[in-house]
Formats: structure tokens, sequence, C-alpha cells
């Protein structure tokens, strides 16, 4: 009853104001935006190209993407930047090793439990789960890139994680030799495991058949003390102190300095990133060698002794005896740059592929480098939110300068179609009717593939952009001619032209002003029509080529079945965002026709 | 009729000329050497440039641009559509199979988006304004903008991979099967291209089917068989659907074309051996005479489509054929 009275009170004040008032003539322009503003579908399609627009425009500068940085390890990780997202049980335990595969990492605590966090990737946290259940107690644990190992108190070696090349299986004649001759020291690689015995003997399997890192040299035999696996390769300490290389021949690691390997010292300990090896001896000295990229082998100064070593990937760590940390080598993740409260207090620093991690005095750990990929990764490891947002900017802009393009072509040949006639109309209009009868999509592949072979990325785009543009305009150009047919027979460029107007004149002022609506409509529907065509061209392989992104060339992947089964993520996505643009552009495009022809209302 | 429908067919010669002149200049201009497919390049040079030679000869391919292009449409004129480089063959033996397998794939889609959008796009303009209206209007215009792909990606994400109703992609293998298992496994391999196809059309069609139909209700006519009393059902059935139902065949006829074209991102998706896979082997491989005739065909088809719908809209409205 309330809210019926009060919409009475409105009605009358409405109308009272209105018999007082005059009538306010409102322009036709606004008319036609508050009768655009006005629609619900319309104002999704605003805010949906809004959002968008800024996703695509306000975050690229932002991330400022470079199409050739990659991540190889990382091939198709799923999404989440969980990497380093330590389990809060694990602060504050006595823990006494960390080690991290690529996407996840296990710590092991004195009391002899393991801790995971990261990616739940391989079943490898319900396994940890049950192990923690279980009274089993560990004494050491290592990680290869995508599996865990750790020898329990009792001398059982557990091995969980991905298990494609059967690293994380022991082959029944390696476990019997395992068995007889007891676990001094093992490790996990890029896909496979290794295992030291108590004889001195080294022992690999899992994924050897392209490297051949199982092929222990006989010299090797009887003489192994401790293992560290390398991306490539494996490093040794031999029983003496010295230092030995196997694995895939040509690596840098091989020019080993000559004093580790002449005797002169005893190495302790030994770390890697991805082609450089550092070394630390039982005198507190550390000794670099391998390539020289991102400057790992400048050791910077430091005073004391040395402690510990770390490594990632990409940088070097050491903790001295006067508790100095020093980092160095590449930046990528911000791994050389050390978190405020790891700089006040730090015992030790872990290091592995792409995290660093540290612990204070009081336990409490922190951990910086590489969190993963917040929409994944693809085949080539690339980010693909990054991608997303740089293919964006590629296929929005593509799309554009294809529709200004198509615009221009169809309103200057109807124009002059429409207002010249007689043969050039002919002419003109049996061109539209050639180009409009050889289907688009054949004709587009056939012309990008033999005007864009040998072509930078830039005038390959440019081409796309024109080759769309020139097959598009027919459209355009026969509203434009009809319409012009029809306008200048009315009644006021009759009368424009008996006040002696020049043609020109009647043409700009009185006719182009008439067309302008179904110009700016058929502009908007041909721009989400030609997002459409620019992402199938750059999917079938005749559009953008890699590694330029663009949102129909990454679907390219999702021509294998495996794909779409597997990773969603790569064919969802920059899916879902050609379509969500497309729908805003048709919804503000129709909202635009009704909005501009009131007749289409009633329908 | 008769003398319209000429002059429409003459009108159209002068296109054709033209575009088989654009067309073989644009192929004629396309980079690389389809000879080098033919010939083992790992031969010694003098052996290979001789058998190079022999089959420049034997293709026509030394002869001076104009001299091919009346070789090729005097060839064409005979039947005879010149000689595929990358099957080794005769091109009209090598596009056979696949343009068989398209039109088996465009007429199922074809069926799929005729019967749905006639029955939405009726219902929908019946019940204008309500909610099973807007709801078509909406679906329509999501289904303009999803694009071919995405649409196979999903029906394969759940139909194929989760629950396994139909085949990922791939064609049927019907070797030893009886007429009906084989029809009946080429259902199975053809539903989704089918749909995947049909999604695009079908949202062009309902909205004309819906505004055809609009505009046949709001004539004096129905008002008339309203006023003697008929029952809803028989005005819309027989009095305006079957008015609605002329332009709806002509646009349906134009859809062939569009299907076509549009074929080939679906045949990419779903491995589908027709001519858009064709095509796109045939860019890959250099194959001119292969590429020729698929965009000819492509051309021929919308021509005839073309012509197909103004004798539709002649037969329409009787001022057309006046003028």
């Amino acid at each position: 009853m309330k809210t019926f009275n009060k919409k009475k009170k409105k009605i009358i004040e409405k109308t009272g104001a209105d018999l007082l008032k005059e009538e306010v003539i409102t322009s036709p322009g606004k008319v036609i935006f508050l009768n655009f503003i006005s629609k619900k579908l319309v104002r999704i399609g605003l805010v949906m190209f809004l959002a968008v627009f800024s996703f695509v425009f306000v975050l690229g500068p932002i991330i400022n993407y470079d199409p050739y940085t990659n991540e190889m390890l990382y091939t198709y990780s799923r999404p989440g930047r969980n990497y380093l997202k330590i389990d809060k049980q694990v602060q504050g335990k006595d823990i006494i090793d960390i080690q991290s595969g690529l996407t996840f990492t296990v710590a092991l605590d004195a009391e002899g439990k393991l801790y995971y966090w990261g990616q739940d990737e391989y079943g490898i946290n319900n396994k940890i789960k049950e192990l923690s259940e279980s009274p089993k107690t560990f004494g050491m644990v290592r990680a290869g890139n995508k599996h865990i190992l750790a020898l329990s108190k009792n001398g059982d070696l557990e091995i969980f994680g991905y298990n494609q090349h059967n690293q994380a299986e022991i082959p029944v004649e390696i476990r019997s030799k395992i068995q007889a001759e007891g676990i001094l020291d093992f490790d996990g690689g890029a896909d496979f495991s290794m295992v030291v015995t108590k004889k001195n003997n080294l022992i690999v399997w899992g994924s050897v058949d392209a490297t051949n890192i199982d092929r222990v040299p006989s010299n090797f035999n009887g003489r192994v003390a401790k293992a560290y696996a390398t991306h490539t390769n494996i490093i040794v300490i031999f029983t003496d102190g010295t230092v030995g290389v196997m694995g895939t021949r040509g690596s840098e690691l091989y020019v080993v300095p000559e004093h580790l390997t002449d005797g002169s010292v005893n190495v302790v300990d030994i770390v890697a990133s991805q082609r450089a090896a550092m070394a630390l001896d039982d005198q507190g000295n550390v000794y670099t060698w391998g390539s020289s990229e991102y400057r790992l082998l400048v050791i910077p100064e430091y005073t004391g002794k040395v402690r510990s070593i770390a490594s990632t990937y990409y940088s070097f760590s050491i903790t001295t005896t006067t508790g100095e940390q020093h980092l160095w080598g590449s930046n990528r993740y911000g791994l050389s740059t050390q978190p405020k409260v790891v700089s006040e207090d730090s015992e030790k620093v872990f290091g592995n592929f792409f995290q660093f991690y540290s612990i204070s005095s009081e336990g409490t750990i922190t951990g910086w480098g590489f969190k993963g990929f917040l929409l994944g990764a693809d085949v080539y490891g690339r980010d693909v939110f990054s991608r997303l947002v740089s293919g964006g900017r590629v296929t929005l802009t593509i799309g554009l300068v294809a529709v200004l393009i198509s615009t221009l072509i169809g309103v200057i040949v109807g124009m002059i179609a429409g207002f010249y006639g007689k043969w050039l109309d002919n002419l003109l209009m049996r061109l539209a009717e050639i180009i409009n009868a050889v289907p688009f999509m054949p004709l587009a592949i056939t012309l990008s593939s033999i005007v864009a072979t040998k072509m930078n990325d830039n005038e390959r785009m440019l081409m796309i952009m024109i080759v769309l543009g020139v097959l598009g305009w027919t459209g355009l150009a026969r509203i434009v001619r009809g319409q012009i047919l029809s306008e200048r027979e009315k009644d006021f460029v009759l009368a424009a032209k008996s006040l002696g107007l020049k043609e020109s004149a009647i043409i700009l002022k009185h006719i182009l002003p008439n067309i302008v609506n179904l110009v700016i409509v058929d502009m908007t529907i041909s721009y989400a029509a030609f997002l459409l065509t620019e992402s199938g061209l750059s999917f079938l392989g005749f559009g953008v080529n890699e590694p330029l992104p663009s949102w129909g060339n990454m679907l390219t992947a999702a021509q294998s079945s495996i794909v779409i089964r597997r990773y969603w993520w790569l064919w969802t996505l920059p899916a879902i965002l050609v379509t969500l643009t497309a729908l805003s552009v048709n919804l503000i495009g129709d909202g635009l026709r009704d909005a501009m022809d009131p007749r289409s209302n009633e329908k | 009729m008769l003398k319209y429908l000429g002059k429409r067919i003459l009108s159209l010669i002068p296109v054709i000329i033209a575009i088989s002149i654009l067309l073989f200049f644009i192929m004629k201009s396309m980079p690389g050497d389809p000879v080098k497919f033919l010939v083992n390049q790992s031969l010694r040079p003098d052996l290979r440039e001789a058998q190079e030679a022999m089959w420049r000869a034997k293709l026509g391919l030394d002869r001076s641009l104009i001299e091919q292009y009346f070789m090729w449409i005097g060839s064409l004129v005979k039947g005879d559509l010149g000689y595929s480089t990358l099957y080794k063959n005769d091109v009209i033996k090598s596009i056979g199979e696949p343009l068989r397998n398209s039109i088996y794939m465009n007429f199922g889609s074809l069926g799929l988006s005729f019967i749905v959008s006639i029955y939405v796009g009726v219902k929908s303009a019946v019940k204008r304004g309500k909610f099973f209206d807007s709801f078509w209007q909406v679906v329509s215009i999501v289904g303009i903008s999803v694009p071919t792909f995405f649409v196979g990606m999903l029906l394969i994400y759940f139909f194929a991979i989760r629950l396994g109703w139909f085949p990922i992609n791939g064609m049927p293998f019907t070797m030893g099967m009886t007429k009906f298992e084989s029809f009946l496994e080429w259902v199975r391999y053809i539903i989704l291209p089918a749909i995947t196809l049909s999604v695009g059309s079908l949202a062009f069609t309902i909205r004309y089917v819906r505004n055809a139909m609009l505009d046949v209700l709001s004539k004096d006519y129905i008002r008339t068989a309203r006023s003697k009393g008929l029952s809803e059902k028989v005005i819309i059935y027989s009095h305006a659907f079957r008015n609605a139902l002329i332009p709806v065949v002509t646009v349906l006829a134009s859809a062939i074309v569009g299907l076509f074209g549009g074929a080939i991102i679906t045949e990419q998706v779903f491995s589908w051996n027709g001519i858009g896979h064709t095509l796109i082997r045939a860019i890959n491989g250099r194959d001119y005479m292969v590429l020729l005739t698929m965009n000819l065909f492509y051309a021929f088809l919308s021509l005839a489509a073309n012509v197909v719908m103004d004798i539709g809209y002649a037969l329409v409205d009787p001022r057309i054929r006046l003028e």
C-alpha cells in the first residue's frame, strides 16, 4: 500500500512538472544515447568490453611481455601461484633440510617428519600425508624435478611422484644391488634418480635414453662419496675429496678447475645452477666453474669462511661464519634479491630449481623466487597469463585496423557508386560481387599464405589487417550505395540543389550525416566478425605467427585432443576471451542499431 | 520468369571470367615451386634439373602466364581440372572423396539448423517479448560471438572425452559393415562437427525466421484469418508459416555457401577429411591446381546460391521480375 502511494505521488509530481514546463526538445543524439544506454544487454556489453579492454591495454604495458621469455622446464604447468606458500605447520619446527622440485617443496624436521607445500601434483601431497600418519621417520630427503626421494631411518628408500620414466620405481636388479650395498647418498634429477651405495658405487635410473646419464664411467666405481644432480649432468665428490663430472657430453661443467681434481683441496659440498657449479672445501673456500652467464662465476667478496652454499637455476648463495650472506646471478623472479626479513636474520639458506628458502634462528622459514604461473604455462613453459594479455593486444588491434580499412573502402566505394552511377557504379558493384562470391575464409587463408611468407612479425600483422580489410568492405559498400540512392531522391536534397549548393557540399553536409548511423553500426558488427576471423586464421596457422601471441594462435595447440583433455587452461582461456570480446561488441552493435532505428524496437 | 532467369545467369558470365582471372593470377603469385614436391630433391643436380624440366613441360609451367591461363581455361571447359602435384593424381580424383565428406557434413549441419531455426524462430515470433523469445535472442547473439573452434572443442571435451558418446575426431571406418551399420557409424562421427558447424549459422537463421514470421503475422490476411475465428494453430502453421517459409528457404540457400567456407575450421578441429582440410594441405604443399579448383568451386557455389536466392525473391516479390 505504501509503495503504491509513493508511486502515485511521484506520478503527480511528474505530470505536474510537465504541465508547467514547456516541452523540452531533446536532440536526436541524446535520444539515441538514452535509448542506447537504457538497455540492460547494452550495459552488460559495455561493462564486458571495458573489462576486456582494460585487461589488455592497462595490464599490457604493466606486464610488458617479451614473447621470447620462457621456462622450458615448466612445460604444461598447472595454473596457480602457490609454489612458495609455505605450510604453516613448518614454522618454528626444527627443520634440517628443505628440498624443492619444480612446483613443490618438501621439508624434513629433526624428528624425521616430512612437510610438503606448493602445487599438489603427481599425488605427492597424498603420499606425504599418508607417510606422516604412519610411524615411519626419515633421515634424509631429496627432490628431483617432479619426484621426491626420502630415506627412512631404518634404511628404506621411498620414492614417489611423477613416474613417466620409472624414476619413482627402483628397477629390480638395482634394488637388489642397493639392498646388498646399503645407501650412502642419493639425489633426484630431471626425471632420473640416483643412489650412491656404501661401497661407493653410483647407480642411475629413470629418463636416461636421451642423455645416457646412467652410463657411469668405469673409473667412478668404488670411489663416489656424494653425488649432485644438475639438469643435464651429475657432479660427484670422490672419497678423496676431488670432483668428477658425468652425463651430457659437451657441457661447460666438464671444465672443472684443476685444484678440484688434483687432490690439493678436499671438497665437501657441491651445488649447481643451470650451467655453472660451485664447490665448498673443508677450509671454507668456494670455487666456481662452468658457463659464465649471469656473472655466476664471479664470487663476491666476503669476510670469514664460507659455512654453507646453495643454488637455484639462475643464482648462487653463500653463508659465511661471520653471518654474512651473499646472493648473485640473474635476478629473474627476484631470486637474487634477499627479502628484508631474511637479511636481518638467517641461519641457513636452501635453494633448488627456482626457489630459495631461509631459516631464521627461531626456525621461521621465508621463501623467495618463482611463485608459479597464475594461469598455467604452455608447451614451451610460457606464461599463459602474460600471453593472454599481450595476445589480446594483437587480436584487438588487428581487428580494429582491419575494420577501419574496410570501412574506409566501403564508404568511399559505396559513395562513388551511389553518386556517379552509370558505368562506374556497374563496375564497382561487379567488383563487390566478385569479392563477395569467393567465400571469405578460403580466400583469406590463400591470400595470407601468399603475401606473408617472407615477412617479419609487424609486416605480417599489417598484411593480415589489409587482407581482412580488403575482403571485408563489400557489404558496407552496398549499404552505403543503397542509402545514397534513396537519400538523393529525397526532398531536402532537391531543396539544397535548388538553393544552388555544390554537389560536394550536398554530399558532405546533407547526405553523409544520414549514412553515419549505418556506418557506425556496421563498424561495430564487423569488428566482432573480424575478431573472430583473425582468431580463426591464427588458429589455422595463417594469421599471427609464433612466438608473437594472439588469442587465435594460442589455440593452435588445442588442435590435439590431448591438450583438450589434459590442459584446460590452454584452450578455454583464450577462447573465452575471444567470445567475451565478440559478444560485448555484438551487444553494443545491436544496441546501437536499435537505438538509432526506433522502428526496429517494434520488432 | 524464364527470361529473368536467363538474364540473371547471363550476367554471371563476366563475373565468372573475372573471378577465374583473379584467382589464377593470385595462385600464380604464390611463392614456392610446385615441381620441387614432385622430384626427389636428393637426386644428382643434373638429373634433378632434367626431371624438373620434364615436369615443367608436362604441366605447362614453362610457358608464359597468359598461355598458361588459356591452357587452364581450355582444359577446364573440357572437364579436365588439371594435375595435383601434391596427391600426384588428377585433381578431380584427388578431391572427390574430400568433397563427398564435406557435403555429408554440410548437409548434416544444414538439416540440423533448418529444423532448429524454423522451430525456434517461429515460436519466438509467436511468443514475442516473452521469456522464450528473449532467451533465444540472447542465445543467438552468443552463438554469433562464439568462435567455431571453441564450440568444437567444448563439444569434444564434454561429449567425446568426458561422456565418451561420440568419437573425438577423425573419419568413420566402415569397411565390412552393412549399409545400415555404416550409416550409423557415419552419423556417430558426423554429429559433433555438424552441430559445431550449425551453431554460427543457426544464430543468423533463427533471427531471420523470427523476423520473417513477425512480418507475416502483422499482415492483413492474418487478421482476416483471426476474425474468421480460426484456431491459433491453424493461423500460425497454415497461413503464416507457409508465407514465411519462402524467404527462409532462400536464406538457407545462401547459408550453404557460408557453411562450406566456415567448414575449414570445423574440419580442422575434428580432423575431418573434407575440402577445407584439402585446401590447407594444398596451400602448405603449394598445389596450385587443387587450390584453384577449390577456390573456383567456392566461387561457383556462392554464385549459384546467389542465383537461387534471387529466384526465390523473384518468386516472392513479382515486382523484381518487372524491373
